[in-house]
């Protein structure tokens, strides 16, 4: 595959996740942008390009963005959704393509201060909304409720996604939610959109995280040790996204089909786990499309411990958007690059080499990236 | 009442108590939300016909909070993917005792008031055969 070990992920930047009342979802991905090049041991300068994603309310395109950071690069560009995955496919071709040769990506959000309702009906009428079937959490439901009559997953099953990221979200200071969720409190939670509780949706909260990509050859006179991309992927179900039953997502097994195949990795070389977490729903599901269990046992599989502090494959290890913070995915690749770098403190797993990063846009597309170090 | 928009005949034979679905004339797709052109064959031979108006709970969520302040609803209310025979899945509430809601259970419709006056379906459990 020509991606192979051509790009490099050289820096990072999160700023301080939760509330940043006044202000904008723009200045904090500039302040991430800012702590994204100074990790990379890098000046504005060295930067000719700049890739932005925006916010849920539409704001954060890169014609803002860039003003803030007094930028005026040969490239730039927005995704209306990044997932950071999504922004990380568009960098790798973009210096590819040879437009720019590094790019700093950056994401603010400031829902929470913002004060943004994720379950508000559409303006106009439609069956949907009407019927009261809104907010993320509906749709998530649906998908687990399927998921349990089709394969006998239970509750307790489930919630191992929700407390054992709350085990690694414990050892990450930066992260939101740290207080001690044991299956006992989990399963105490009264339900929200059952069979969801609260603990299975992620937060409204407010930050900014942006990572600098530039090619393999100038990744090596850069300081931190480089994180290569070792293989990319996408999948789009356009025609299905609106049908109710697309909520199982079925097509992300073609993201995971093109991503072996293209990459000649398997599930057994992933060392650390990264998955796109709004809800504990979308964990479960790329966990098994991914090949990490089979399709319809990701229960059981999930209640053996893997996916824990001590387990044999590490999911989400800053937390995740459930614990963390909901930075659109961004914060887990910030993070599978400390792990790599083997900079994650307390969390650190031992003598991980290479990561996956799997997210989507909701109901409309897949991508996954697989990243790791040379040894 | 009139009604914008591709969804417009949905609504309108909804104010009548009758439930309809799109298809493409030409290559039997029906498509469900509404669209202005048929995505699998280009055709622009889309028509409403009425269905019967029952169907089977694909799979459902049972809401405790109430997220728009614009729905009126007690809680817990709950809401299904109600598949058709024609092949498409709607979204609805489902209404009257929830004992026995499940998937694959057998729904039929019936048309309220759903947003303001305007009248859409929602879903009734059908009883036992029996019961």
């Amino acid at each position: 595959m020509g991606a192979r070990h051509d790009i490099a992920i050289v820096g990072i930047g999160a700023t301080r996740q939760g509330e940043h009342p006044q202000t904008t979802a723009e200045a904090l991905a500039a302040e991430a942008a800012e702590l994204a090049i100074a990790d990379a041991g890098l000046d504005k300068g060295d930067v000719d390009g700049l890739i932005t994603c925006k916010s849920i309310q539409g704001g954060g395109v890169d014609l803002a963005v860039g003003r803030l950071l007094g930028m005026s690069p040969p490239y730039s560009q927005t995704l209306d959704y990044g997932t950071c995955n999504f922004s990380l496919h568009l960098a790798a071709m973009a210096i590819g393509a040879g437009l720019a040769e590094t790019i700093v990506l950056t994401y603010g959000a400031n829902a929470r201060s913002a004060t943004v309702n994720f379950g508000a009906r559409a303006p106009q009428l439609d069956l949907a909304g009407a019927s009261g079937l809104v907010h993320i959490a509906g749709p998530a439901a649906l998908a687990l409720r399927r998921h349990m009559d089709l394969y006998g997953t239970t509750e307790e099953q489930f919630g191992w996604i929700a407390v054992g990221q709350r085990e690694w979200a414990r050892r990450n200071p930066m992260a939101v939610f740290r207080d001690e969720l044991t299956m006992d409190d989990y399963l105490a939670q009264p339900p929200l959109v059952a069979p969801l509780r609260r603990a299975d949706l992620t937060m409204r909260s407010d930050g900014g995280a942006g990572l600098v990509v530039t090619t393999a050859e100038r990744a090596a006179a850069l300081p931190h040790r480089p994180v290569h991309v070792l293989g990319m992927a996408e999948q789009s179900a356009l025609r299905e996204q609106f049908d109710l039953r697309n909520v199982m997502r079925p097509w992300i097994t073609s993201v995971a089909d093109r991503l072996w195949s293209t990459s000649g990795l398997r599930p057994s070389d992933v060392d650390v786990l990264y998955i796109q977490d709004p809800t504990a729903v979308w964990v479960l599901q790329m966990l098994e499309y991914f090949g990490f269990c089979p399709v319809g046992e990701g229960g059981p599989w999930l209640a053996e411990g893997h996916t824990r502090v001590g387990g044999d494959l590490p999911l989400n290890t800053n937390g995740g958007q459930l614990s963390e913070s909901y930075m659109w995915g961004w914060l887990h690749l910030c993070e599978a690059v400390r792990q790599l770098r083997g900079d994650a403190g307390d969390r650190q797993v031992a003598g991980a080499e290479v990561a996956l990063y799997c997210s989507t846009q909701g109901f409309s597309k897949g991508a996954a990236s697989l990243l790791g170090v040379a040894t | 009442m009139t009604f914008e928009g591709v969804d417009g005949p949905f609504w309108a034979a909804a104010q009548e108590g009758r439930l309809v679905v799109q298809r493409c004339a030409r290559c039997g797709s029906a498509w469900w939300p509404a669209i202005e052109r048929c995505g699998d064959c280009g055709g622009g031979a889309l028509a409403w016909s009425e269905v019967a108006p029952e169907g089977r709970v694909w799979s459902y969520a049972v809401y405790h909070r109430v997220f728009d302040p614009r729905l009126e609803v007690e809680l817990p209310y709950a809401v299904a993917a109600v598949e058709l025979e024609a092949g498409v899945c709607l979204p609805g509430r489902i209404v009257g005792p929830l004992d026995g809601l499940s998937v694959g259970a057998e729904v039929d419709a019936e048309f309220v008031p759903l947003d303001g006056s305007v009248l859409g379906p929602v879903w009734r459990l059908r009883a036992e055969a029996g019961s």
